[in-house]
Order: C-alpha cells, then sequence, then structure tokens
C-alpha cells in the first residue's frame, strides 16, 4: 500500500522493529546493519564538504526533510547497543555484524581526519562487541582515501580489535576502486581473510535524481552496480580470488542481469583487458545480502549464485530496509530449511569465522 | 569465451547474421533493429547539440577505435535493404519492426535541425517498408524537444505514412520524459494508438564509464532504468494508462529489480506523490524485449511479467545484438510453444496490428 494511503495507526513499512519471531527456531545474523557515533560525528563537524551525507546531496529538500526526521526517529537505534538488543531480541535476531553508518565513512576527509574518525568508530564498535560479544561482531572502516594508513588500521583492527571485517562504499570521494591506488587495501584484506562488506552512499552523478527518493532507491543499488563492475573488469576480483565480498540490497543491479557483461566480453576487445575469465565467473565468487524485499529476487539470487552466496539483512534502522526478515525468509516458497539455514545465519557465521552455538549444528 | 581468447576463424559474438534458420517454422518480428538514414546525418554533421553522444564523449580512445571498426564494418547493414533481407531470410525472420540508429533521434539539436531530421528518416523508413511491405514495419521519431513539432509529426506519420508505432529516446538533451512540456506528445501517442519503442542513447554523466566498454554496458541498461523510474513516479503511467510501451534490453535493470520501487513507495511520503497505485502495477502493463543473453533472464521475465509481455529483438545489427534470437528462444527449457509463439511474433503482431499470413498460423512446430 502506498505510504500516502496507509490508514491511521497502521504500521508503517520500513520502522524497526518489525513482527516478534522467537529466537530458538533459526541461528540468525544480519549481515547489513548500522551504528552512528557521535565522536566521529563531532570530529567532522565544521567541515561541510566532509559531513554532508554524499547521497542526499542531490535529493530534493523534501526528502531532506523526510531524512532528518528519520534520523531523529531512529537515534537511538543507531547509536544505543541495548536498544538494538531489545529490537533484535523482539524479531528473534541473534547476532549484528555491525558496520558505520555509510555517511560516517568520510572518504572524502583529509588523510588524518579520515583515520581519527575510522579510528574513533572503530573503537566504539569495538566497544560494544566487547560488552556484549555473543550479541555483536563488528565490520570495521578504513581511511580509503590514503591507503598506506588503511593498511595500518587494517592490521589494528585484526591484531588488537579482532574484527572479522571491514565496511567499504562503493567509491572512494568518487574514484572507483578499481583505481591501482587501492590495490594494496585490497591484498590486505584478502590476506587477513578479513569480510568486505560493500555498501552504497548514493550514486556520485545524480543529477536526475532528486525527485521521488530516487538519490536513494536508484542511487544505491546502483553505485553497487557501478563499484561491481569495476571490482569485474577493473581486474579486482581477479588479482584477489579469497576476496570475501558481500554486496549490499542483493548486490544492486547486475547480479539478475547477467547475461550483458559476459556476452559484452566476448563481442567486444575493449571489454575483456584486465580480466582472464568470463566476468560472470567472478561475479558468482561475490555474496549478497538477502535484501530486496521480494521472494521472485530472492529465490532468483539462490538459483544463480546458490544459498551459500546469500545472507540475511535488514539495513537496521534504516527506513529502506526488511523489519520482517525472518518472516520473509521463512514464507518463501522456493527454499527449503537448508537452504534457510545458511542464509540466515551460516553463511555469516562461517565469513565470519564465528563458531554456530552447540544447539543448532 | 572472452573476445582475446577466439581462436582465429571462430565466430565472433555479436557479428550478424547469425546461424541459419528457416522461416515458415514460427512466425516471427524483431521488434528492435535500426536503420541508418545517411542523408540525415549529414544534416546533422557538425551541430554540437545533435551529435553530442555521451556513449563517444565518455568512453576511452580504445573503445571508441573499436567503434569506428564496428560502424566500417556494418554499415551496409545499417544501410542496405538487400542486404537486410537476406539476413533476415537467413535468420528466420519475416518482419523487422525498423527503427532509426538511436542516435539519429537528435533531441539535442534545435527545433528546426530536428523536425527536418525526423522528416527524412521518417521519409526513409516509410520507403523501406513501401518496398517490401510484408517484411518490414517503420517506427519513426518525432523531436520531442519541441513538442508541439512533434505531435504535428505524430499526425503525418499516423495519418499520411500509415505508421503504427515510434522510437523514443530515454531522455530529451539530459531531461526526463517525465517533465510537464513532454505530456502532450505521449497524451497525442495514446491517443492514436501508436506503439512506443523506448531505446536508451547511453546515461548523460558517464564519467565513471569510460572504460570497458561500460558507456553501453552500464550506459544504455542504465538511461532505460532512470527512464522507466521516470515514468512510473513521475505519473506518466498514470495518466496515460493505454500507452503500448516497449523497452529494449530486457527493459534495463527494473524488471528484475521491483521489489525496491514498491517498498519505497509504501515506505516514503516523497515516493509516492503522483502515483495512485504501486509502482510495479504501472511496470507490469509495459513490455520487454529479449535482449538478455541468457535463459534465467528469459525465463524470469516470463514468469513475472507474461508471455505476451516480452517480445523478440536482435538489437540488428550493432555487435550488442542478439545474433541467434530464434534458436535462443527455441532453446529455452521454461518456455512452451504457445509462449514461444507470442514472443516470437505474436505480441508484436498485436500491438502493432499485424495480420499473422494464414500459413503461418498453421504452422505447428
Amino acid at each position: 500500500m502506498l505510504f500516502k494511503c496507509l490508514p491511521e495507526g497502521a504500521p508503517i513499512p520500513g520502522r524497526f522493529p518489525g513482527p516478534v519471531h522467537a529466537r530458538d527456531k533459526w541461528f540468525t545474523i544480519d549481515i547489513h546493519c548500522h551504528v552512528r557515533n557521535e565522536k566521529a560525528t563531532q570530529l567532522v563537524e565544521g567541515n561541510e564538504q566532509v559531513s554532508r551525507w554524499f547521497l542526499e546531496t542531490q535529493a530534493s529538500p523534501q526528502s531532506r526533510a523526510i531524512n532528518r526526521a528519520n534520523g531523529e526517529r531512529t537515534n537511538e537505534q543507531s547509536v544505543s547497543p541495548e536498544r538494538r538488543i531489545a529490537d533484535m531480541d523482539r524479531m528473534g535476531i541473534d547476532i549484528q555484524a555491525i558496520s558505520p553508518a555509510p555517511r560516517q565513512t568520510y572518504y572524502g576527509a583529509d588523510p588524518d581526519l579520515g583515520l581519527a574518525t575510522a579510528r574513533a568508530i572503530n573503537d566504539f564498535i569495538a566497544d560494544i562487541c566487547a560488552r556484549y560479544p555473543d550479541r555483536f561482531v563488528g565490520l570495521g572502516t578504513v581511511p580509503f582515501q590514503a591507503p598506506e594508513l588503511a593498511v595500518a588500521e587494517l592490521d589494528r583492527l585484526h591484531k588488537s580489535l579482532g574484527f572479522r571485517g571491514i565496511e567499504i562504499m562503493t567509491h572512494v570521494a568518487g574514484e572507483d576502486l578499481s583505481a591501482e591506488r587501492f590495490r594494496k587495501i585490497f591484498a590486505r584484506c584478502e590476506e587477513l581473510g578479513l569480510l568486505v562488506f560493500m555498501h552504497p552512499d548514493g550514486f556520485t552523478e545524480a543529477r536526475r535524481l532528486a525527485q521521488h527518493y530516487f538519490t536513494n532507491v536508484i542511487g544505491n543499488p546502483l553505485d553497487s552496480t557501478v563499484a561491481l563492475h569495476h571490482l569485474i573488469f577493473g581486474g579486482v576480483l581477479r588479482d584477489y580470488p579469497n576476496l570475501k565480498l558481500v554486496v549490499a540490497h542483493g548486490g544492486g543491479f547486475l547480479p539478475a542481469y547477467s547475461g550483458r557483461i559476459d556476452h559484452a566480453a566476448s563481442a567486444r576487445p575493449d571489454c575483456c583487458e584486465q580480466i582472464s575469465r568470463m566476468p560472470t565467473t567472478y561475479l558468482k565468487r561475490v555474496y549478497f545480502d538477502a535484501l530486496v524485499y521480494t521472494h521472485h529476487q530472492l529465490e532468483y539470487l539462490v538459483e544463480e549464485y546458490g544459498a551459500d552466496h546469500i545472507l540475511m539483512g535488514t539495513d537496521y534502522p534504516a527506513d529502506m530496509g526488511e523489519i520482517n526478515p525472518l518472516g520473509m525468509i521463512e514464507t518463501c516458497p522456493g527454499l527449503d530449511d537448508a537452504e534457510r539455514k545458511a542464509i540466515f545465519g551460516g553463511n555469516a557465521a562461517r565469513l565470519l569465522n564465528l563458531e554456530m552455538p552447540r544447539r543448532l549444528r | 569465451m572472452l573476445f582475446k581468447c577466439l581462436p582465429p576463424g571462430a565466430p565472433i559474438p555479436g557479428r550478424f547474421p547469425g546461424p541459419a534458420h528457416a522461416r515458415g517454422k514460427w512466425f516471427t518480428v524483431d521488434i528492435h533493429c535500426h536503420v541508418l538514414t545517411p542523408k540525415a546525418a549529414e544534416m546533422a554533421a557538425g551541430n554540437a547539440g545533435a551529435t553530442r553522444h555521451p556513449r563517444e564523449i565518455y568512453a576511452n580512445e580504445r573503445t571508441r577505435e573499436v567503434n569506428r571498426q564496428q560502424a566500417e564494418r556494418n554499415r551496409i547493414q545499417f544501410t542496405s535493404v538487400e542486404n537486410r533481407l537476406a539476413d533476415m531470410d537467413l535468420m528466420g525472420i519475416d518482419i523487422q519492426a525498423i527503427s532509426p540508429s538511436p542516435n539519429q533521434t537528435y533531441y539535442g539539436a534545435d527545433p528546426d535541425l530536428g523536425i527536418a531530421t525526423a522528416r527524412v528518416i521518417n521519409d526513409n523508413l516509410a520507403e523501406i517498408a513501401a518496398g517490401h511491405p510484408d517484411r518490414f514495419v517503420p517506427l519513426g521519431t518525432v523531436p520531442f524537444q519541441a513538442p508541439d513539432l512533434a505531435i504535428a509529426e505524430l499526425d503525418r506519420l499516423h495519418k499520411s505514412l500509415g505508421f503504427r508505432g515510434i522510437e523514443i529516446a530515454t531522455n530529451v538533451g539530459g531531461e526526463d520524459l517525465s517533465a510537464e512540456r513532454f505530456r502532450k506528445i505521449f497524451a497525442h501517442i495514446e491517443e492514436l494508438g501508436l506503439l512506443i519503442f523506448m531505446h536508451p542513447t547511453g546515461f548523460p554523466e558517464a564519467r565513471r564509464f569510460a572504460d570497458h566498454y561500460l558507456v553501453n554496458v552500464i550506459g544504455n541498461p542504465l538511461d532505460t532504468t532512470v527512464a522507466v523510474h521516470h515514468l512510473i513516479f513521475g505519473g506518466v503511467l498514470d495518466d496515460y494508462p493505454n500507452l503500448k510501451l516497449v523497452l529494449s534490453h530486457g527493459g534495463g535493470y527494473l524488471p528484475a529489480y521491483s521489489g525496491r520501487i514498491d517498498h519505497a513507495a509504501s515506505a516514503r511520503p516523497d515516493a509516492c506523490e503522483q502515483i495512485h497505485r504501486m509502482p510495479t502495477t504501472y511496470l507490469k502493463r509495459l513490455y520487454f524485449d529479449t535482449i538478455v543473453y541468457t535463459h534465467h533472464q528469459l525465463e524470469y521475465l516470463v514468469r513475472q511479467y507474461g508471455a505476451d509481455h516480452v517480445m523478440m529483438g536482435t538489437d540488428y545489427p550493432a555487435d550488442m545484438g542478439e545474433v541467434d534470437p530464434i534458436g535462443f528462444i527455441e532453446r529455452a527449457k521454461g518456455l512452451d510453444d504457445a509462449e514461444r509463439r507470442a514472443i516470437l511474433g505474436r505480441n508484436a503482431a498485436r500491438l502493432l496490428n499485424i495480420e499473422i499470413p494464414v500459413a503461418a498460423d498453421r504452422a505447428t512446430p
């Protein structure tokens, strides 16, 4: 039902927490959920270029007003682990793999500020995980714009903070991830066995996306799509075949539109210069969250990529999120229970090197 | 196999004509195939507004070189009627719904040049069709940038030239199709019952698409995607519910990624202002060609939208085309023959008011 048609008092889609689910039926890990850190916000205050939310820079004033209201509404959920645990308990989610709010990755900051904010956020996430180690695992952030500093922070995340993965954006202040200078970061992620959760922050050229919240509706899956094309065609996935890459929102547009990249690579010499295999060979190594809203899309992803490549995710606490992830996957007719188990938590546990609880092995 | 790995002498994908298929087994209409009108190209040459193509501007030098080579190679297929008929005969295609080469919509030209080139192109298509009325159905072009001139040309197409449809691009010199000033064109198209075949001309802001031919690989399905979002959310499909709109390349990204638009419209007040139904309600009224290269994508489209909404297309003679459309559809295991018949020609016949020859009706594959 359209938002404007919802009757008074009706539950509003995208408002967490969703319907109640008991925790003991499945082992569940939410791979896609964000926290916000006050200290990092303060560090960038006054620096308009860095602190603005890139995704909404082209959005209409109306959309930005709604985003502001949403931000206020979800503030507690974004910053308070206790509130999150209450919501997780209600929704049946055992573990959240918490990542920074995308706007707080600050890839546009100068290197020092980028590192400072990354450290503040990572320490904040580490603290939450330390307080509730059975409910949270940390996905950190590193300042991609300064690869040497990023690699150093990766080492700190891995050795000192025990993080199993990081979140990355789909471009680095407008520069694509396949640029030569970022290679060392991917090399280190692969070397350390870190999971890389790729999340968009809107599309870089969003002139036509101002209306209808297109900056997010189109912009987010679009930027993931562009990034994935660059990671494939630019040879990053070829060079780092063991990279554990998880892409948000079902991977964006590409996973359900994969024929074109193979055709291009076989029909055109300018399309296969930096790859050694067909493009979909690389695409099939990638993992996707289940945040696609419909069973037909989820079933299609499972058919094409295998249930072991799909990870449950909610986008908690944002309004484009899936507030009933357990219900959505439970009621998906094209899945069997083994596939559900894998999607609910088995795959994430494997990629994050987490031990499954004894009762559910 | 990667292009660079093809052994010498191996058939190269995207090179028309494709494998041979006898005509007569199916009734076949190719909804997606282009004609180049050299005279219009000469008129537009040197005019920056008319010839500003993002796919050329942003592409790296390697891509531009490959495009030049392709253009030389397939120019005869773009321009020679005899050659086209020979290819159609070989591939088993009964009818081509010929449309202008997308760059020739010239929406960036000033109105006078826009209408002049449109007339020349439409006259050329009309002439080709008049020479072989049992093989060609023309889809014309109108200068969207000048709505009143566009409407006048629509009338000429419909009344004088007997056209059943037009081709439109996915943006008008960078402006979206949902802009208020274009509404009268859609109103008139709906009124006249013309089919609209929408074909992209790349994405205008293609800075990140310079390499790997992404100006086309992403740019084309992307611009279709953005255009369809605007037609839905901007209320065009709500205002004109009887529009017969066919989208290229399987409709771009949206048809297989439709959950998000419904979620947005139910979760956000700014995502439902100009619509009265859920976004996918409008999406399901549209038609999609079959240029998706894989059976899993084709079968997904048929499952979601119905075989009566999917139409065979090749993109003849371009290298991102499907050179074996009949084989591709024949081999799709998830389809039955009734669905194949609909996709191969009957849907197009219905939308374009083409009479199916009696013999074709009797053929049972």
